[in-house]
């Protein structure tokens, strides 16, 4: 039997292949469709208010303790106080405190004020990190001032000296291993017309590649004690310098050393959209895009927000904030302080200086579009939370109205269908 | 099963490079209907209802099936030039690639079996459309190419009834993957430049059912394609690649019905010519209403004269023809296309004639540019080589 398809196939290919090499395309194609081609579609579409299917603003906060800055006084709407515990080491067993001061480092002032009265009070009470809140703390835990300084906004790295009262100290060294006696202090103001920042006690340096306490900056109390030595007969002085302890209920990797204390007296309502820093209010939004086709691509998509001056905080028409817009993988049952998760940054800030927020917001409409069951929603952020000044106070307010949907958010999309794909 | 027509398609995509340029109109659903399985055929204006296999092997009716003599099996490509047109441009491409492969049987005195993978339809364009084109106040240039088509693997069975009556009915499995491509550069940095990608597995079936009847110098043929199940797996890759939508989508393909005749003028020529009509306008397409579509091909066939110490080119086969066919999608304006061609073949019996090489050569045009705005200027050359073996065949036969 005579075989004959190999060399028959192989004849033709290599045939083929000849053609192929020697007769290749002469000329670059262009402008040549005439309207034959199909081309997908290129469209435009809007997602206004009345797509919104959730919208929250929340500071997203639990607890302030454990931060580098503290906060005290009142200004708008904001109220902060001071809650401190300073540990009484053994070394000052039997020492006489002849005098002491409280020394705080200025990191900003907000507000247009010049004067507070800093107020200072023993906490009667138990406390831990869960008590860091407002009305935490009642009068009934708290004895009365015992120390009142008048202060004026004081500028950055300058030291604010409040002197303190030695027989509180004198007794928490006689009871030091009785707690009870030592409950900490509460820093409060009255006639307070602008806050004060500090640095914490759990502000790090770092030097020589090493990083230490900021003991330059950090809130300490200063203890000018004398003791007397039998041996030598003779009175011994010395200074010995205090730092907050860490407050129950937090470890040391949590931080701690403190926290303040804060209200607005104002707050936001959840029927509002906030962005805000130092009191880190951030604003929830999730868009129903299933008008939007699934097999979309997004050449551009950008979110557009309007601030509503009537509920901004420090911050004037023509200042600059940069948002951020992060996408949530956070159901919306748990948009709640200290719960939200959320994806990587989008490439996408923007001033808010003329304002208007124009924020770019491309992938994320994508991500929503092609897996509907992936959308939490986003969540915009003031990009100094996350950079330079994390505890810059001030507030953004956006507007939020359902019967005016161009001053509300609204999302402008522009994106691509292939050809046939409806 | 299903790694085989996917190796068998991927040797289709490998083997057919898709150069810059190409047929616009190729962009259409299905891409340009390429069915040549029979280069015979080709020569003589694509007819070939009422033509039985001889040294080829002829598929298109069914029951033309029957009239291989031996076990053959067949192989055919082409290339292709194509200028388009658009009165202003031109632009030429070309391209090469496999059509056709076939194997036949017959079994018995009356019956034949037989195999093939044939190439339905290509799509196969390159294209930038004009920079004028602008979205929301932003010019943005745009880039269109396609590729693939859809193949049959066909099972086909003919039987003579009796010396007057053929028939012949097959089965066949459409498949094929065809990707386009939308590649919209913007003007703007701030916008993002895409490339959407779509890519559709194409599958469904079609039965075929076919006869013969031939009275004295005449052969009178006809058959009728059954479509069934077609549907597609469809899947839309933008730039953001990990973001690729998948759906399936149910479709429609044509049914079809051709008739044909011949008449054999002496022992030396033989005239036929077929007419086929498809429901075209009942198929799916990308974003146009289709029509229906009619094709009418007409060729003669000039014998190889008989006898001995015949010279070289009095053994060949020589065939003349024509064919005009409306296109069935619609473009700009509404307007549908037609091609119309001339076409030229040659058979060249070897290995004392139990072999043949085959070529057409097929020369026309597709749209114009008064009604389409595009004109293609096609020269399309075709070989195909039919092997033959005596297998199968009780010892007397082979003796034949």
């Amino acid at each position: 039997m005579k075989l004959s398809f190999p060399p028959v196939f192989f004849v033709n290919f290599c045939f083929m292949i000849f053609l192929g090499v020697n007769f290749g395309c002469s000329d670059d194609p262009d402008d040549i469709n005439g309207g034959v081609i199909n081309t997908g579609q290129l469209k435009t579409d809007t997602l206004y208010v009345s797509d919104i299917k959730n919208y929250r603003s929340i500071l997203d906060s639990v607890t302030t303790g454990g931060g580098t800055r503290y906060y005290l006084g009142s200004s708008g709407t904001y109220d902060f106080k001071i809650a401190l515990r300073f540990g009484i080491p053994e070394s000052l067993d039997s020492v006489i405190v002849k005098s002491a001061y409280l020394r705080m480092v200025s990191a900003a002032t907000y507000g247009a004020g010049t004067s507070m009265n800093l107020e200072i009070q023993s906490i009667q009470k138990f406390w831990s990190i869960d008590d860091l809140l407002w009305d935490r703390l009642s009068t009934s835990d708290l004895s009365a001032p015992f120390n009142q300084t008048a202060i004026t906004p004081t500028n950055k790295d300058q030291n604010l000296i409040v002197p303190f009262n030695r027989d509180t100290i004198q007794k928490w060294i006689v009871g030091r291993t009785e707690t009870v006696q030592n409950r900490g202090i509460l820093l409060g103001f009255s006639n307070a017309t602008f806050i004060q920042q500090f640095y914490s006690g759990r502000n790090l340096t770092v030097s020589g590649g090493l990083t230490t306490f900021d003991t330059l900056h950090n809130t300490s109390l200063v203890v000018n004690w004398e003791r007397y030595d039998r041996e030598k007969n003779e009175f011994e002085s010395k200074t010995t310098y205090l730092i907050p302890e860490t407050v129950i209920g937090l470890n040391d990797n949590d931080g701690g050393y403190g926290g303040y204390i804060y209200r607005d007296r104002s707050p936001q309502s959840m029927n509002t959209l906030t962005v805000g820093g130092g009191l880190p209010y951030h604003a929830l939004l999730k868009f129903d895009v299933s008008k939007l086709p699934s097999a979309l691509t997004v050449s551009f998509a950008e979110m557009l927000m309007t601030i509503d001056q009537s509920g901004n905080y420090l911050r004037n028409s023509g200042d600059t904030n940069v948002i951020e817009a992060y996408v949530l993988d956070t159901d919306t049952a748990n948009w709640l302080p200290s719960k939200l998760v959320r994806g990587p940054l989008s490439n996408s800030f923007d001033s808010v200086h003329d304002d208007t927020l124009k924020i770019q917001i491309s992938s994320i409409v994508q991500s929503w579009a092609s897996r509907p069951s992936n959308n939490f929603g986003l969540v915009l952020e003031d990009h100094f939370e996350h950079s330079s000044n994390p505890f810059q106070l001030y507030r953004l307010k956006f507007n939020y109205d359902p019967v005016d949907r161009e001053r509300s958010p609204k999302i402008i999309i522009h994106y691509t269908i292939p050809p046939g794909v409806q | 099963m299903k790694t085989i027509l996917s190796l068998m398609s991927i040797l289709f995509l490998a083997l057919s490079p898709i150069l810059a340029g190409g047929s616009s109109y190729s962009s259409s659903k299905y891409g340009l209907w390429e069915y040549k399985p029979n280069t015979r055929a080709l020569g003589m204006g694509g007819s070939s209802i009422a033509w039985p296999s001889n040294a080829t092997i002829n598929l298109q009716n069914p029951a033309a099936l029957y009239g291989v003599s031996m076990t053959r099996y067949e192989m055919n490509f082409y290339f292709e030039g194509n200028e388009a047109s658009t009165g202003g441009i031109q632009r030429y491409s070309d391209r090469t690639t496999i059509n056709h492969m076939a194997f036949a049987i017959p079994i018995g005195k009356n019956f034949a079996t037989a195999i093939n993978l044939s190439r339905l339809t290509a799509v196969g364009y390159e294209y930038s459309l004009p920079s004028t084109s602008a979205h929301d106040g932003l010019a943005y240039t745009q880039r269109l190419s396609g590729e693939g088509g859809v193949q049959q693997l066909g099972f086909t069975n003919a039987y003579r009834i009796n010396s007057d009556w053929t028939v012949g009915f097959s089965v066949q499995y459409i498949f094929g993957t065809i990707k386009r491509f939308w590649e919209l550069k913007w003007s703007t940095d701030q916008y993002l430049n895409t490339n959407d990608r779509f890519e559709e597995n194409i599958h469904g079936s079609r039965y075929v059912g076919g006869a013969i009847f031939q009275k004295d110098a005449f052969r009178y043929g006809a058959y009728y394609a059954i479509s069934s199940g077609f549907g597609s797996d469809n899947r839309v890759v933008g730039v953001y690649g990990d973001t690729g939508v998948a759906f399936t989508k149910s479709l429609q393909f044509p049914n079809e019905i051709g008739f044909g005749a011949t008449y054999a003028i002496g022992s030396k020529y033989t005239v036929g010519g077929d007419l086929i009509y498809s429901t075209w306008g009942e198929a799916s397409e990308l974003t146009t209403k289709n029509r229906d579509t009619w094709r009418l091909s007409s060729g003669v066939e000039m014998q190889p004269a008989q006898g001995l110490n015949l010279k070289w080119f009095q053994k060949n086969s020589y065939r003349i023809g024509a064919y005009y066919q409306t296109l069935y999608v619609g473009h700009s304006g509404g307007n549908y296309a037609n091609e119309y061609f001339g076409t030229l073949g040659i058979g060249i019996p070897f290995n004392k004639g139990k072999n043949s090489l085959d070529v057409a050569f097929e020369f026309g045009q597709r749209g114009n540019i008064a009604t389409n705005n595009v004109r293609d200027r096609v020269y399309r050359l075709t070989f195909s080589v039919t092997g033959g073996e005596k297998w199968f065949l009780n010892r007397q036969k082979r003796k034949d």
